[in-house]
């Protein structure tokens, strides 16, 4: 082991350690006035309303509605194809000209 | 213990009293193992709040299969770890916002160096740096480590609340350690160039 990785091994020994001697620290003492705070005004305990903010609603409802139309989109025109293709495919089955023109088919 | 357990049933009842020094008893370390998941003094106390609202709301539904620091302990870890777990989502989803706070211009949701109140001075910066690898462990190590090494609990009772066997914990541990270190000699490594963990 060359001199830099023992010393790195010391300095990360060192910070393994860095917890040893340490002690718990009290919340702030406003920490129990807000709880109480709560408890008076909230009697729906254990249930507060988180708020969303306007820019963000708005940019996932702008997102929400263009994947709806680009979805609704792509299927009109995926039925549009497979119509168009059952009527070939019926036409060239039956042997059947589609410009409706029958002098020319006799 | 019986005492807490009266404790507890009374606050099950609405007695104030009784969740003040039910509070008075638990808050420290409740506090301390906020500080240690979210790293930000804020969000803990925010958190120490939301963790002693549950504990008044749900008393009535405490079973004394566990004991009350076990139980307050479960309360504590599943609510750091949803806060976690939200600005995790947040930070994933910021380029639909801004990712620079307008008033400071930091990024948002770049974590600043943590100073935890209860660490020695002379520990101070290298203990700031095992708390920003601790960030990087999988939940369950970083649980394990935090209720082993911050804590001081006994593994018992850690596993008692990670509700798993005494030698997964001490596995747990055993890994967490292996990674930290392997995120410290990066860190070693990588100093020179000013990079972080």
């Amino acid at each position: 082991m060359d001199t830099k990785d023992q010393n790195m091994e010391k300095w990360i020994g060192a910070v393994m350690n860095s917890l040893e001697g340490m002690e718990r620290p009290d919340a702030p003492t406003s920490v129990y006035s807000k709880i109480e705070r709560q408890l008076n005004g909230n009697p729906v305990i254990g249930l507060t309303a988180r708020t969303v903010p306007i820019r963000t609603v708005s940019i996932a409802a702008v997102i929400v509605f263009l994947l709806i139309s680009l979805n609704v989109l792509l299927l009109s025109r995926q039925i549009q194809k497979l119509q168009h293709s059952d009527i070939e495919q019926l036409t060239s089955y039956y042997g059947l000209s589609n410009d409706n023109n029958i002098i020319d088919a006799l | 213990m019986a005492e807490n357990e009266a404790l507890i049933l009374e606050i099950a009842k609405g007695n104030r009293d009784a969740f003040q020094r039910f509070y008075a008893l638990f808050q420290s370390r409740v506090y301390n193992t906020c500080l240690s998941y979210l790293k930000n003094n804020e969000e803990a106390e925010e958190a120490v709040q939301d963790i002693f609202m549950e504990v008044f709301s749900a008393a009535a539904n405490f079973r004394s299969d566990a004991s009350i620091s076990t139980w307050i302990y479960r309360i504590a870890i599943n609510k750091c770890l949803d806060r976690l777990r939200h600005r995790k989502r947040k930070k994933r989803f910021a380029f639909l916002t801004d990712l620079f706070n307008p008033e400071t211009g930091q990024l948002r949701f770049d974590q600043p160096d943590f100073d935890h109140p209860g660490v020695l001075m002379e520990n101070k910066e290298m203990a700031s740096i095992l708390f920003k690898a601790m960030d990087k462990l999988p939940e369950n190590q970083q649980t394990a480590f935090i209720l082993k090494q911050v804590e001081g609990l006994p593994q018992k009772e850690i596993a008692a609340i990670m509700n798993i066997g005494e030698k997964a914990v001490e596995s747990l541990l055993q890994r967490a350690k292996q990674n930290l270190r392997k995120l410290l000699g990066n860190y070693y490594d990588n100093t020179e160039g000013k990079s972080n963990i």
